[in-house]
């Protein structure tokens, strides 16, 4: 059978010495940087890459898929303990995951993110075997018309599931792509946005512009919050759960899954969002809905699994479309182009070694993660004790290192530097950073592919619509963003995000 | 005229007009083509265009509904944190590797208020030691120490 085959594929690639190696060290360091606050998992990617060039294509995807699925393990840690989300996913386990801390049952709540994960990244990875390969085949008949169509589904997507205003998240994604274009135009040549600056021929290096936006521009703002942190210093006892606590969380954790392996898939999804969908949905399907923010453990649970099942599902649409449903993919495919290989659904038949080698990795990586996590929990607080004011100048000097190392040259660091102050300017305003980085990685793919379509059709705009799949995929956007100004569907999505 | 009602959309859609105009205006300047044959300006001037309206809608919902002002600006961290990162860039080619690092940790290091001298020289020294052992030695980043 055709899966049976690639498992078996993938596990001779990921069952290597080495990438066992990298798979346990992107694991260990994202269980580090999901529990920092201040540094994300995109700004960790983007710092990393540079270091990546020279290792093969699939130990640099296993390494940094782990450090992605191993943040979301880790921010949960700090938000159980601390109220500290490292990660925006795991801002709802803060509420009552601390509330079970402060009752004492730090150890119970940390058990049960980490099970609910675990059983969520597994029955994910299944997800990802199964559907990716039919959903390749299916986008393999696409021609320019529908992947410009899934593109504008994905950013479309990307806009009404984020939180706050949906006009200013569009302009955002507008913005990204037009400065994405800047560099030299691949049809003649023609240099664009490059103020005469020969460096910018090739464009904005992305690099240095995710540094910018999600490592430099945070910085600036933790500089704003003089807040001490509080430490739960009390001793961490009992972390197993007993077979009431299991019957009770096992609904929550499936739930989770499910809506978690959804929003994931679909474009412009992840983790952050369906740690809310899922938190959501457990508090209206509560008996007692009032137990919620006062440590409900179905509320641990639910959003734990959520997270991490989104996490995982967020490849798909990276692998088999070359759409980028984050940040962290978006990072993703740059690597791919980094690597000499074109996104898109022929990378599931070219690329299948690399596929299949990262997508059992990351099951071997959701193993490691519960073998680590809950014996070194007590090693990870101590961690945490390190003040802020030491740690942001570490941070700001490897961002300016790891943007020089892409090309060697102090252009690259400058960028970081305008994107750092660009950055705390969208922050300020509340326009939102990771529409923009969406739109600014599939700026040149979309305009190739807007090229194409019209190319094809001798200039008529019609060829959106004639073309069946294109026109429903250009439909779907349109009723998303209609729906998004309706006062019904406003007043349900301020709801779920009313949790922030 | 009152008060403005919502400081911190208007200076958005104020933000994204002001650079539609400028991206458009860089679009014009190069051959638009047709839509069976676009030029390098064409697909530039749609966004730009877009961003444009987009923007407008902004301004325009700022001025009709009221919201939030905005909060204070950071500015002594804001221009210290740029600052350091741009040393680095500067310096890096001139004066080497370690002097960056040296610079640049020193530079963000004022922008928290939080230091005492002793403690902040130990960070600095720290700093360089462990970015060279770890890029420089651990890694082959291809760089003069000093000079």
């Amino acid at each position: 059978m055709e899966v049976f085959h690639n498992l078996a594929l993938g596990f001779s690639v990921s069952l290597t010495f080495s990438n066992l190696a990298y798979c346990f060290a992107g694991a260990l360091l994202g269980t580090f940087i999901g529990m920092l606050p201040g540094i994300g998992p995109a700004a960790t990617l983007a710092l990393l890459i540079p270091l990546t060039f020279a290792l093969p294509p699939v130990s640099c995807f296993i390494m940094l898929a782990g450090i992605y699925y191993g943040a979301q393990y880790g921010g949960s840690t700090t938000a159980i303990l601390l109220k500290l989300p490292g990660e925006t996913s795991s801002v709802v386990t803060a509420i009552d995951g601390h509330e079970m801390a402060r009752q004492g049952l730090a150890g119970k709540a940390l058990a049960t993110a980490a099970v609910g994960s675990f059983v969520a990244g597994t029955l994910s990875v299944f997800l990802l075997v199964f559907c990716s390969p039919p959903l390749a085949r299916l986008a393999l008949q696409f021609g320019a018309p529908e992947f410009f169509a899934v593109m504008v589904v994905g950013l479309v997507a990307a806009v009404t599931l984020a939180s706050g205003s949906v006009i200013k998240a569009l302009a955002m994604v507008v913005l990204g792509l037009s400065l994405g274009l800047a560099g030299q135009d691949i049809f003649f040549g023609a240099y664009r946005l490059t103020f005469g600056l020969a460096e910018l021929a090739d464009g904005f290096d992305f690099i240095a512009v995710t540094m910018g936006l999600f490592g430099v521009a945070e910085v600036i703002r933790n500089l704003e919050e003089k807040t001490r942190r509080s430490m739960v210093p009390r001793k961490l006892e009992n972390l197993w759960l007993s077979w009431a606590d299991l019957r009770a969380i096992v609904r929550p954790v499936l739930r989770g899954t499910v809506a978690g392996s959804l929003l994931g898939i679909l474009p412009g999804g992840g983790a952050a969002v369906a740690s809310f969908a899922s938190y959501s949905l457990e508090k209206g399907l509560a008996s007692d809905p009032s137990r919620f923010g006062k440590g409900a453990i179905e509320a641990v649970a639910g959003p734990e699994s959520a997270n991490n099942a989104g996490a995982q599902t967020s490849f798909i649409p990276m692998l088999t479309l070359g759409i980028p449903a984050n940040p962290v993919m978006a990072l993703m495919i740059a690597v791919l182009i980094i690597q000499g290989i074109t996104p898109g659904p022929e990378v599931m038949i070219k690329q299948a070694t690399l596929v299949w080698g990262l997508i059992t990795s990351m099951w071997i990586g959701n193993v490691i993660l519960l073998v680590l996590n809950l014996p070194l929990i007590g090693l990870w607080t101590r961690l945490l004790t390190v003040p802020y004011h030491l740690l942001f100048p570490a941070i700001l000097v490897f961002c300016a290192i790891g943007s020089f190392n892409v090309s060697n040259s102090p252009f690259d660091v400058y960028v970081l530097a305008l994107f750092g102050a660009i950055g705390y300017i969208f922050i300020k305003l509340e326009c939102e950073p990771a529409p923009f980085l969406l739109g600014f990685v599939l700026g040149p793919m979309m305009e190739d592919h807007f090229r194409r379509a019209l190319l094809i059709s001798k200039g008529d705009f019609t060829i959106f619509l004639t073309h069946p799949i294109a026109a429903a995929l250009l439909l779907a956007a349109a009723a998303a963003l209609v729906a998004t100004l309706l006062p019904s569907v406003r007043k349900v999505r301020t709801e779920a995000f009313k949790e922030e | 005229m009152g008060r403005i009602r919502d400081p911190k959309n208007l200076l958005s859609g104020l933000l994204f007009a002001g650079l539609a105009i400028l991206l458009a205006y860089n679009a014009l300047l190069l051959p638009l083509g047709t839509a069976s044959r676009m030029g390098p300006g064409y697909f530039p001037f749609v966004l730009a265009v877009i961003l444009g309206g987009l923007g407008l809608a902004v301004i325009v919902n700022s001025l009709r509904f009221a919201g939030e002002g905005l909060s204070r600006f950071e500015w002594r961290g804001v221009v210290l944190v740029i600052l350091a990162i741009v040393a680095f860039g500067a310096t890096i080619d001139r004066f080497g590797f370690i002097p960056a690092v040296g610079l640049s940790v020193t530079l963000s290091l004022l922008a928290s208020a939080q230091h005492r001298p002793l403690t902040a020289l130990a960070l600095i020294a720290f700093l360089v030691a462990f970015c060279w052992a770890v890029f420089v030695w651990g890694l082959g980043l291809p760089v003069r120490l000093f000079g």
